[in-house]
């Protein structure tokens, strides 16, 4: 398998890096979205982050 | 997926690693009581990375001590035990239960060589049949007395296995609902099929609608919806938790149990299997029915994993992953939040610790702890007492006084001696 780098480096609250082993950066898979779930051990903050390919609305379809 | 430096400090358990310095602020289970009950008994065991030795002395005390002697190295399983701590077999050096070395009987008499020495030592308790350790800071909190360790009228019985992985993966299976409905349903189908069993009565392959989570004061509390359920059926409405850090409960109307997941080093892990068995209403159970102790098989005489079984196919599961799972290389749907959920809040109790505060399921006062009770659904997949009724497909099949106690939780009489 060729080496897979995470993208998300940075906590968008305190911007400290997400990258820190006390940190987690959890990279996961929602239907054709990457999605990041956070957490900072520096500021505490946890959120999750979706990288957007194609701006969709589901609701109207 | 994760990186590789994320993965180490959720997987790394020995001494000054954070995930090892926050799973030595718990208890562990690390014996039957049973194995080391008569005086002079000693048992090798390896916890978070340190080789030790349980040992019952002459004052029919439990001590728990460092392997190695500090004079020239030997093993102290083959140690003495003596009246107050354990006594080296090679040069007669003695320790007590702190690891503290009291003689050195071939030093000069007024030698204070002795007060130097130290290996380590550490508390021992036990509860519910089982030998705890406490490897922390000092003071040790509470050893806690979870309610299937001091509940009344139940049959226990303890089983055990020495997994060769990491306890990480064998936490997350826990946090992984939907497995059941594939490694315990449709993988035991094709099991029963290949053994030409009949396979018709099994239950457990019903789809997940929907799997919930939610943090509460002693861990997490996992939830199901099944096909044919609503949120109302207790799957949903109670649903069972995950005692943290190390720890599952499971259960049924007929039959609650334990998994406990003690890490012994980065690549294995002792596992419990603690059952007690509720008998039928009305039954009262003999109060002194000893506990049996069984070893659950993970591999059969051709090398293969015992897979006729839950637990086997948990443990074929836990360990096919390597002995520890590379999570860079993972891919996680929606369905993995759970797992999410739990490597967050083991680093958010590293965090707690960093700061000097206790972390999750640190009990300290003593009134908190005389009976602590878990939430647990008893109607298990609107199917009843669902796993009693298969405890010959449990790891509780290897228990050898099985037929007996299904009997004795009917109103049955104690038919052999175990
Ligand atoms: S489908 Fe989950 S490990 Fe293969
Ligand atoms: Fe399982
Ligand atoms: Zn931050």
């Amino acid at each position: 398998m060729k080496k897979y780098e995470i993208k998300l480096k940075y906590c968008p609250n305190c911007g400290e890096s997400l990258l820190k082993s006390k940190s987690l950066l959890n990279e996961y898979w929602i239907a054709d979205d990457t999605a990041y779930f956070c957490w900072c051990s520096e500021c505490s903050w946890r959120g999750e982050i979706v990288e957007v390919k194609r701006v969709t609305a589901p609701e109207l379809v | 997926m994760l990186s590789k430096e994320q993965n180490e400090t959720l997987t790394q358990v020995g001494p000054g690693k954070p995930m090892g310095e926050l799973l030595r602020r718990y208890w562990y289970p690390i014996a039957a009581s049973s194995e080391v009950e008569r005086i002079g008994t000693i048992k090798k065991v390896k916890i978070l990375g340190e080789e030790l030795v349980l040992y019952r002395d002459k004052s029919n005390n439990l001590g728990l001590v460092a392997d190695k002697c500090a004079h020239r190295g030997v093993s102290l399983e083959y140690g003495i035990p003596d009246k107050c701590g354990l006594r080296c077999q090679y040069h007669g050096w003695l320790y007590n239960g702190e690891g503290q070395c009291i003689e050195q009987p071939n030093e000069p008499e007024n030698s204070t060589f002795k007060a130097r020495i130290k290996i380590s030592g550490y508390k021992v308790e036990e509860l519910g049949g089982l030998v705890f350790a406490y490897m922390g800071p000092a003071p040790a909190p509470e050893l806690p007395r979870w309610d299937l360790f001091v509940q009344k009228n139940v049959i226990r019985t303890i089983g055990y296995a020495i997994i060769p992985c990491n306890w990480m993966q064998i936490m997350e299976n826990s946090l992984d609902p939907t497995h059941l409905e594939w490694l315990h349903g449709h993988y035991f189908q094709h099991i029963f099929e290949q053994q030409g069993r009949p396979q018709d009565e099994w239950k457990i392959t019903k789809h997940h609608l929907k799997i919930g989570f939610d943090e509460f004061e002693w861990g997490i509390i996992k939830r199901r919806v099944l096909e044919g359920q609503t949120e109302e059926n207790e799957d949903w409405a109670i649903g069972h938790p995950i005692v943290f850090p190390n720890m599952l409960r499971v259960g049924d109307s007929g039959a609650h149990s334990f998994q406990i997941r003690v890490p012994m080093d980065d690549t294995h892990t002792f596992h419990f299997w603690y059952t007690c068995f509720v008998p039928k209403e009305g039954v009262v159970v003999p109060e002194d029915y000893p506990i049996s102790l069984y070893q659950c098989p993970i591999k059969d005489e051709d090398g293969k994993f015992v897979t006729d079984y839950i637990d086997g196919q948990d443990m074929m599961a836990w360990i096919t992953q390597g002995p520890i799972a590379d999570r860079t290389t993972e891919r996680l749907g929606t369905s993995d939040k759970g797992i999410i959920m739990y490597r967050q809040l083991l680093k958010k109790e590293l965090k707690n610790i960093e700061n000097g505060e206790d972390p999750k399921c640190i009990i300290r006062d003593p009134k908190k702890n005389e009976y602590i009770e878990l939430p647990q659904e008893e109607d298990k997949f609107s199917e009843g007492g669902l796993l009693s009724g298969v405890a010959k497909d449990w790891n509780t099949r290897y228990a050898p006084n099985l037929e007996e106690i299904i009997e004795l939780c009917k109103g049955g009489k104690v038919s052999s001696s175990v």
